[in-house]
């Protein structure tokens, strides 16, 4: 492979990752404030896609759609944690794993149903529709505005986490919920709010991401598989850790499926069965559970 | 074997946090009623759980019956005839009464990895059980859901899936926790009246019942003895005193 | 009605039911066809629901013993390697038990959710394998066709779809026969145990790790008996037999069934497989209303189908317990 492919699968590779991040660190932070795997996660990222997608057919707005698309997520997540998640927190980690399961499919014959089975694109903003050259390679400026984009949110979830109060409270509520409401915190309240803010994320990474990766449904599954993969190679409570772990699979995943294409899922799931065997609580993991 | 219990430079850190550090004391095999007291955070439970082996020791030996069992399996020291209750009851809650007790009788039998034969054509393992609900007289309430039983009858089948096993040494960990004084003392009668071949390494915080029972008292203080003799002498004994009321660190 | 004795009334509804299955066959051909499947099901999720169920382990990987099986009997049937189904079957246990050990010690060192996770990874692992780079010989994606019925021996043909009910039918007593010897034994009592309360039964002197790992291994035999037989049934497999989503799907009869239980499988396979194929004859949104079902089952119905029936016979007070 000559050079200009190579970078431009590793932008590619970057992008993708960022991508996942969005995924990822909602995921995660759900994972390890309320141990709950959240399976309908990938879904809220899909459902977000389309949503965005109809917005910009009715309003011409990429900006407006991109919050169409967030809302969406975000008010898929509250239901979601309202009504589902309440009954199950404190049970048992696989009750979560069903019922979010459960809940995907719901969502996909739903969006099957409104959307239909055909695969649809979205063409980035025509501001950021052109090209650039890059050491001999042509390469979509949008693609790297989706690898800002995620710096951008990369660096606010930090600064969220380690500046602010909310933050702190959170962080808290990861370490030890009981002493955070013994101190008068409201978990509930926490909960929810990082339900919303997880599956908000992830209703914009699924429609700034469309230009990328299409929407098509089957989406829902195949971003929530890589995401689970982060979760777990990664570890949870650590937030450079996750983004260092959604770019290293997001590349596995993007110069695999040019490079070995049948291969590519086979050794991320590989390493993710080692993982789980050798350090359950993940590469960069704070704590096993 | 003269001893049944030897622990030697045993010491347990959990980080830089020394719980249980250099204790050294044995029991010999016919010494029956062994207590331990101490502050809270003296490490009495986390000695317990040494010398069960849930938790793998930092450094120093355990021996049991004059067999090195630092580095063996929890379940397995079990077999060797140890056993241990707990500070907060643990049963098994779906099921009834004679249920829990057969879980205990069957563990160390030669059918428990049976898997054709139906539990009930095991009458042995009912006949035992028999003799022991019978003996903390709870024969009458053998087929009742666990949780129906009261608390102080649960501290009892507790005491029960201790000594099923036959083992020779026990560990108590509080065994009247939770128990009103009345129901306290009659568990320590029915400690006293029931295992009188069994060497008893009991954790207790009532005074009142530790001295009662206990033919040699070990205090544990900031994970280490401070303190190891007869009742009488660990009464009188003024370094005691200033532990338990706070003026000594 | 609580005149009638105990004995009479399990007596009168296992004749009426074994009645009802003798009888399958005068139906039409599509319901002899449900039925077997039927029955296929609920010893995969049998063997499920002892990992689950009665031993506490949430596996999302059971797939993967039903699909080895299913394969195994798939190529040697196809490729003409071995013809004696007594040989095959025992090759295609023997696989399934050798990847069960090796997995099962591995799986095991991890706790419930992470057990739960580590299946599914690689299950996923073993359906990567079957889709590509074992693709010469399980032909991938297009699956493996035309797998003929097997010849007892007996000079009885099983090519008919009346004479595999019936082969299916006794193979499945001998299982629930074997579930049930094995429930009510030691073994089966000590399982329970660990899942209720593994901690204790540790200190009670039981090597509960072996005691997982056999139940493990078991379950995976029974996964592989049902794959087997499916094989045979449908004489086609492809990787599908190999995924995630039957793994989950196991689960998902299990639940509805009833957890735990003893007849919950068989609830949870014919309530599924039936409301399947009358829901889709209406509609093709089959799993979004599979996936209500489900969410209504785990939150308002935590006892499944079995758990009902057993309410319902309590307040009929039927039952003394």
């Amino acid at each position: 492979m000559e050079l200009p492919v190579i970078i431009s699968q590793v932008l590619n590779g970057i992008a993708f990752g960022m991508l996942l991040f969005l995924l990822a660190a909602g995921l995660s932070l759900m994972f390890g404030l309320m141990g709950i795997v959240n399976l309908a996660h990938g879904s809220y990222f899909m459902v977000g896609g389309y949503v965005g997608l109809t917005t910009l057919e009715a309003t011409d707005s990429f900006l407006l759609s991109i919050a169409a698309g967030a809302a969406a997520g975000a008010l898929l997540g509250f239901l979601t944690e309202r009504f589902f998640m309440r009954r199950v927190y404190g049970l048992h980690g696989h009750e979560s794993i069903l019922l979010t399961f459960a809940l995907s499919l719901v969502l996909s014959d739903f969006s099957l149903f409104l959307w239909t089975g055909t695969p649809q694109w979205v063409q980035p903003p025509s501001l950021l529709d052109f090209s650039f050259s890059l050491l001999g390679a042509t390469y979509p400026a949008y693609r790297v505005v989706i690898i800002l984009v995620g710096i951008a949110v990369f660096v606010g979830l930090y600064w969220f986490q380690e500046r602010t109060l909310w933050g702190a409270i959170v962080r808290a509520g990861v370490d030890d919920k009981e002493m955070a409401t013994g101190l008068g915190i409201n978990i509930p309240l926490v909960f929810t709010m990082v339900f919303c803010l997880g599956a908000f994320l992830a209703g914009f990474g699924g429609f700034v991401g469309s230009p990328i990766l299409g929407l098509h449904i089957g989406l829902d599954v195949e971003v929530i598989m890589l995401a689970l993969a982060v979760v777990i190679v990664g570890g949870i409570g650590s937030l450079t850790g996750c983004l260092t772990t959604c770019l290293l699979l997001g590349m596995s995943d993007t110069l695999g499926k040019v490079l070995w294409p049948n291969y590519a899922s086979l050794t991320i799931y590989l390493v993710v069965v080692i993982v789980l065997l050798v350090k359950p609580a993940g590469l960069f993991g704070k704590e096993a559970k | 074997m003269a001893e049944a219990l030897r622990i030697e430079h045993l010491s347990k850190f959990f980080g830089a946090l020394g719980v249980v550090q250099d204790l050294s004391f044995s029991i010999p095999a016919d010494q029956r009623r062994v207590v331990i007291i101490g502050p809270n955070g003296a490490g009495k439970t986390t000695l317990f759980n040494l010398i069960s082996g849930e938790l793998p020791v930092s450094g120093g030996t355990i021996h049991l019956f004059g067999r090195d069992v630092t580095k063996t399996p929890c379940y397995r020291r079990t077999r060797l005839g140890l056993a241990r209750t707990f500070q907060i009851t643990d049963l098994f809650p779906y099921f009834t009464l004679m249920e829990n007790l057969l879980l205990a009788l069957q563990a160390h039998d030669p059918c428990a990895y049976q898997m054709l034969r139906p539990l009930q054509s095991y009458k042995h393992l009912y006949e035992k059980a028999e003799i022991l609900l019978k003996e903390m007289k709870l024969w009458e309430k053998r087929d009742f859901a666990i949780t129906a039983l009261s608390h102080g009858e649960m501290r009892l089948v507790e005491l029960m899936l201790g000594i099923a096993g036959g083992s020779k040494i026990l560990l108590l960990d509080e065994p009247t926790a939770g128990l009103t004084r009345s129901e306290g003392v009659w568990l320590a009668n029915m400690i006293q009246h029931l295992l009188k071949d069994v060497t008893l390494l009991i954790i207790e915080h009532d005074m009142q019942i530790a001295f009662a029972l206990a033919e040699r008292i070990i205090v544990l203080h900031q994970g280490a003895i401070v303190a190891d003799g007869r009742p009488e002498e660990i009464r009188t004994n003024p370094r005691i005193k200033e532990i338990y009321l706070g003026t000594v660190s | 009605m609580s005149r009638v004795p105990q004995q009479w009334k399990h007596i009168l509804s296992a004749a009426v039911s074994a009645a009802c299955l003798l009888l399958v066959p005068v139906l039409p051909q599509y319901a002899v066809t449900l039925a077997t499947s039927i029955i296929i099901y609920s010893i995969y999720v049998s063997s499920a629901n002892l990992l689950t169920g009665y031993t506490g382990l949430v596996s999302l990987g059971q797939a993967m013993f039903w699909g080895s099986a299913a394969y195994v009997v798939a190529i040697l049937t196809t490729r003409g390697l071995v013809t004696n189904l007594y040989l095959i079957a025992l090759i295609s246990l023997v696989t399934v038990v050798v990847i069960s050990a090796f997995f099962g010690v591995l799986a095991l060192r991890v706790k419930r959710l992470y057990f739960m996770i580590v299946t599914f990874a690689f299950g996923h692992v073993i359906w990567c394998i079957a889709m590509y780079p074992m693709q010469s010989i399980t032909r991938g994606y297009d699956g493996i066709k035309d797998i003929a019925r097997p010849d007892l021996g007996l000079s009885l043909s099983l090519a008919t779809g009346t004479s595999f009910y019936y082969f299916v039918l006794v193979v499945a007593a001998i299982c629930f026969s074997i579930f049930y010897l094995v429930i009510r034994s030691p073994f089966g009592h000590a399982i329970v145990g660990i899942r209720d309360n593994e901690h204790r039964m540790i200190a009670l002197g039981y090597n509960t790790f072996l005691y997982k790992y056999i139940s493990y291994i078991l379950a995976a035999v029974f996964s592989g008996i049902a794959g087997l037989l499916f094989a045979y049934f449908n004489s086609y497999v492809n990787p599908s037999e190999l995924h995630w989503l039957w793994s989950g799907d196991a689960l998902m009869m299990m639940f509805i069934g009833g957890i735990g239980t003893f007849w919950g499988p068989v609830w949870g396979a014919l309530a599924y497989t039936g409301l399947r194929y009358w829901i889709s004859s209406y509609t093709m949104y089959w799993f979004g209303i599979e996936g209500i079902i489900f969410i209504l089952v785990v939150l308002f119905f935590r006892g499944g189908i079995a758990g009902f029936v057993m309410d319902v016979q309590k307040r009929l007070k039927w039952q003394r317990r």
